[in-house]
């Protein structure tokens, strides 16, 4: 496996709604894990860079929080989609999904060369 | 991935909130990151690690607690304002760490904020402050103004009635003209007479102002006619009874007149300044076209500029110079702003002074740069620390301008103390025609401007240091003594400052040494009077026969009254006493050179005088005689001129016996029976003119007013109820004001004195700070420089070279400095050439004594601490390395 990279820089909120979105409410830890397991911990989080997204989607409205208990009996911090959060998320997504599709094809082959 | 400008401003508005409740904030932050930091380790013994590996793995893969926080910290509010906060306090700590040092600096710039707002609060509610009526901006006066320069009546701030009637028939630029005329009369309110300030004004008086009565009516179409009624003022009404509703329905008394009052207008309402009633003019008012008796106002339509009124208010001069070239030949009207017109004079001295507490501000300004800088230098390796801890250039500049900014804003609440009782000295000490002073105050305006002021200084002085702290190089100063090897800048940038100091000094010594040498000049310039121990009783006893015979006994009574009580050495009265030009007339002498109209002749001021008024103010008669008792209506007439008048018209020949004309009443010729000294008629700063004295029995108009003055044995002011009892027991409607002949002498001298007093004041505060400046940069040097002083000693320098050396820096600093301050008052003096008397802008000798004084202090300044270098002892100082 090779080392992990850090997450782009402006991908993390991203990230973080679209686990939301799947997952549900859902603590820090559970988010960065998530992630890492997701992208086959080629992605690493740093926390620091996690509760500042965390932080700034609370401050646009898009997430918002709740103290919970967690499987395993912790106390935690979860965060949820908002009603904005989820019209953001689906809006962003689209728009992700349409520059990747753009970028992708100057990296395929063209047909008939 | 950014949100709409919505979201980031919600954000925003989160963060900034986010610089409150910060404990709890943080207790929150921990429990999440320890909640985080637990399944982290349960994760890790899950997967078989034993706790304490967990846990020690689950550190790792954190890493770093509080860099996690601080991440987290920066986003949650502001970053920069919480250092600002930080910074505040710090500075806060520092000051007190160095308190003289702190306090010095504070004390100096308190001062320099508090003169500056105590002169802009005069400024501001004289000069800036909107008139406080509607439409404030769009009221004008209309004046004339001479085509020809330097003509007599260049400008003349009085015009005729037939010429404001033509003006107001043909103008379309104005919604309302009013014209009016007034002054103090004598009323009989109650059964005291007394003297109020009345204005007859045209019936659009009111409408210019769009003002309407406080209680009761305003002027109706009838009342011009019959000219019989009154609208008071507020404060009038107070004053004669009990209030403004109690005062419709009474009656004023003029003499044999009885006028009722229909309205009250507010207090806020007063235009004329002072004016107690308000009466309307009568129809039949002085229609002579040069009758320049009455001022003329206008309201402008909306959207006419100044120069569009200006413009059409000149053709229709033009026209009227073509239809009347006889009276009005090269007059023009003049359309001016009426707050400009308000301020006249006054505002360039007010400029004057706010432009010299400026520099004197800018030299604090200076004096508190090179306190910092001097401590910056013995800071230089804090700042270095700081820089190596990682500390940005910017958050260290940053940290010095909060650390300025804190003591210019300290300093600023002191100086707003300091600038309301500033204020209240400046109102007191104000010159009688500055107008509008009781509107000024410490207001919200002159805080704001306070406010800004502390932002603009704390920049100016903060800055210097602080540049020179960001360009420390790091390593340097964290090497011992090495402090020194960046005073290369310092010291630069500290000679600067004492240099601008200086040249700043300059300009305000000299300015103030100009306008003190004008001051001492005008009081020494002989008024051709001798004003002590003489007393000057305003007198107006309203007549009551048609022929005024009533009036003119009660004066000649009354001066034979005071005349024979003990005590007194000579009495007499006078229409206008030095100082106050009564009236001008042109006169022609013999009907020669040839019969032309009075208004080509050549002017002459027009006095009328009793008997014995000569002797009571001290002038002497040359020739001939003075009026006495016979020269009444039925005898020839006859008069008196000044030895200028005598000069001026036939020099080298006899006045005695010669008639003159001149229009006074009449265009009677007048037999001269006597020549009289002359006394400087239009105050100590004018030059004495030709006058006419004519005896008051054959000319008593003037609304039966005139001044009484009284020569006492000695102290004059004493003897003032003896003879206001004295005419009040002649005639109770007889109204008086009594003052003495010294204090209006002092009150033509008042703006002078006020100019010169508070600029002189300004350049001693700016010398002494600027001294300051240079003993500050020598010292200083000799301080850094006292190794090397000890080393050159102790190689055989002798204290004399040290001396000579410390000297030459001081001197060099000085030199550069005197010569750009030099240089500088040739260009401010001549600001200040109107308001100079007897001296010129670039007097020689004021320059160079200015000079010289400011180059002596200044070796002083630099002598103490140079001496101090001399007496070095090199053992003592090389052992301390």
């Amino acid at each position: 496996m090779r080392n992990p990279t850090d997450v782009w820089q402006g991908t993390l909120a991203l990230l973080i709604l679209k686990t939301l979105e799947t997952l549900g409410p859902l603590h820090g830890f559970g988010i960065a894990r998530r992630i890492e397991q997701t992208s086959d911990h080629r992605l690493r989080v740093h926390y620091g860079t996690l509760y500042a997204a965390l932080l700034k989607l609370e401050q646009e409205g898009y997430v918002a929080t709740e103290w919970g208990v967690s499987d395993n009996n912790r106390r935690a911090k979860f965060y949820k989609l908002t009603r904005a959060g989820r019209k953001h998320v689906e809006k962003t997504s689209r728009d992700w999904q349409h520059a990747t599709a753009i970028v992708a094809r100057f990296f395929t082959p063209s047909e008939g060369t | 991935m950014p949100g709409g400008p919505l979201r980031r401003l919600r954000a925003a508005l989160v963060r900034v909130t986010g610089l409150f409740r910060k404990s709890t904030h943080d207790r929150d932050l921990e429990d999440e990151l320890e909640s985080h930091l637990q399944m982290l380790i349960d994760d890790n013994v899950r997967a078989g690690l034993t706790d304490d590996e967990a846990r020690r793995q689950a550190l790792v893969r954190f890493g770093g607690l509080e860099s996690v926080k601080e991440t987290y910290r920066d986003r949650r509010s502001i970053p920069a304002l919480e250092t600002v906060w930080q910074d505040i306090r710090y500075a806060a700590r520092t000051l007190r760490k160095h308190p003289t040092a702190s306090l010095v600096g504070i004390l100096i710039m308190a001062l320099g904020i508090g003169a500056t707002t105590a002169v802009f609060s005069v400024v501001y509610a004289v000069l800036i402050n909107p008139l406080p009526y509607r439409h404030a901006e769009r009221l004008v006066t209309l004046t004339y103004v001479s085509t020809v320069p330097g003509a007599s009546g260049e400008r003349s701030r009085q015009v005729s009635a037939p010429d404001f009637l033509d003006w107001r028939k043909d103008a379309t630029s104005f919604d309302a003209m009013a014209y009016f005329a007034g002054g103090r009369r004598s009323v009989m309110a109650t059964s005291v007479a007394e003297y109020a300030v009345i204005m007859r004004v045209s019936p659009d008086f009111l409408h210019v102002f769009a003002v309407d009565p406080l209680v009761g009516r305003a002027f109706s179409k009838e009342d011009s006619r019959a000219g019989g009624v009154a609208l008071i003022s507020e404060r009038y009404a107070r004053r004669q009874f009990g209030d403004a509703p109690h005062a419709i329905g009474q009656t004023l008394r003029f003499g044999n007149n009885s006028v009722p009052i229909v309205g009250v207008l507010a207090s806020s309402f007063d235009f004329p300044a002072d004016t107690d009633i308000w009466m309307p003019l009568l129809d039949a008012a002085d229609q002579r076209r040069r009758g320049n008796n009455f001022r003329a106002i206008a309201r402008l339509r909306p959207g006419v500029t100044i120069e569009q009124a200006q413009a059409e208010m000149t053709t229709i001069s033009e026209r009227l110079e073509t239809l009347y070239p006889d009276t009005n030949r090269d007059i023009r009207a003049l359309v001016t702003p009426v707050q400009r017109e308000m301020v006249g004079d006054v505002r360039a001295m007010l400029y004057l002074l706010l432009a010299a507490v400026t520099l004197v501000l800018l030299i604090a300004c200076g004096t508190m740069a090179t306190l910092l800088l001097a401590r910056a230098t013995t800071r230089a390796p804090e700042m270095a620390v700081r820089e190596a801890l990682g500390a940005s250039r910017s958050r260290i500049v940053q940290q010095l301008l909060v650390e300025a900014s804190v003591q210019a804003f300290v300093a600023g609440a002191l100086g707003v103390l300091v600038a309301i009782a500033g204020t209240r000295a400046l109102v007191a000490l104000s010159p009688p025609d500055v107008p509008r002073l009781d509107e000024v105050s410490v207001n919200t305006a002159v805080l704001l401007f306070a406010v800004a002021v502390c932002s603009v200084v704390g920049i100016l002085f903060g800055l210097p240091p602080a540049l020179q702290a960001s360009r420390t190089i790091v390593n340097e100063p964290l090497r011992r003594n090495s402090a020194r090897m960046t005073d290369g800048r310092g010291r630069r940038m500290r000679d600067t400052l004492v240099i601008g100091e200086l040249a700043i000094a300059v300009v305000l010594v000299a300015t103030g040494t100009l306008l003190v040498r004008s001051l001492v000049a005008l009081q020494q310039t002989p008024g051709g009077f001798n004003p002590e121990d003489v007393l000057v009783m305003e007198t107006t006893r309203p007549p009551r026969a048609p022929d005024w015979s009533d009036s003119r006994a009660f004066f000649q009574g009354l001066l034979a009254d005071i005349a024979r009580s003990p005590g007194v050495l000579a009495a007499g009265a006078m229409m206008g006493p030095p100082g106050r030009v009564g009236s001008e007339s042109g006169y022609w002498i013999d009907r020669m050179p040839k019969e032309s109209p009075l208004t080509s002749a050549r002017p002459a001021v027009i006095n009328v005088v009793s008997p014995g008024a000569f002797e009571a103010l001290g002038i002497p008669i040359q020739q001939g005689r003075d009026f006495h008792d016979r020269d009444i209506a039925t005898a020839p007439k006859v008069v008196i001129v000044n030895d200028a008048l005598a000069r001026a018209a036939l020099p080298g020949r006899d006045p005695l016996g010669r008639v003159i004309v001149a229009g006074y009443d009449s265009a009677d010729p007048m037999t001269i029976v006597g020549v009289v000294g002359n006394v400087r008629q239009y105050g100590p700063s004018q030059p004495p003119q030709p006058e006419i004295y004519l005896p008051y029995q054959q000319h008593f108009y003037n609304g039966a007013t005139l001044r009484v003055l009284v020569k006492t044995a000695t102290d004059a002011a004493a003897f003032a109820p003896t003879i206001q009892r004295m005419a009040h027991e002649r005639s109770p409607e007889a109204s008086v004001r009594v003052t003495t002949m010294e204090g209006l002498v002092s009150d033509n001298l008042a703006t002078a004195k006020f100019r010169a007093w508070l600029l002189s004041l300004f350049a001693i505060v700016a010398a002494s700070l600027a001294m300051a400046g240079v003993y500050g940069v020598v010292a200083y040097t000799v301080g850094q420089r006292s190794k090397e002083i000890g080393i050159r000693m102790a190689l055989g320098a002798d204290s004399g070279s040290v001396l000579g050396l410390m000297l030459y820096r001081g001197i060099k600093l000085t030199l550069t400095g005197l010569t750009l301050g030099a240089l500088g008052a040739l260009v401010a003096t001549r600001f200040a050439a109107g308001m100079l008397f007897e001296v010129q802008p670039h007097d020689l000798t004021t320059f160079a004594g200015v000079i010289a004084a400011l180059f002596v202090l200044s070796l002083l300044a630099t002598y103490v601490p140079a001496r101090r270098a001399a007496t070095i002892d090199p053992l003592l100082v090389l052992r301390q390395e």
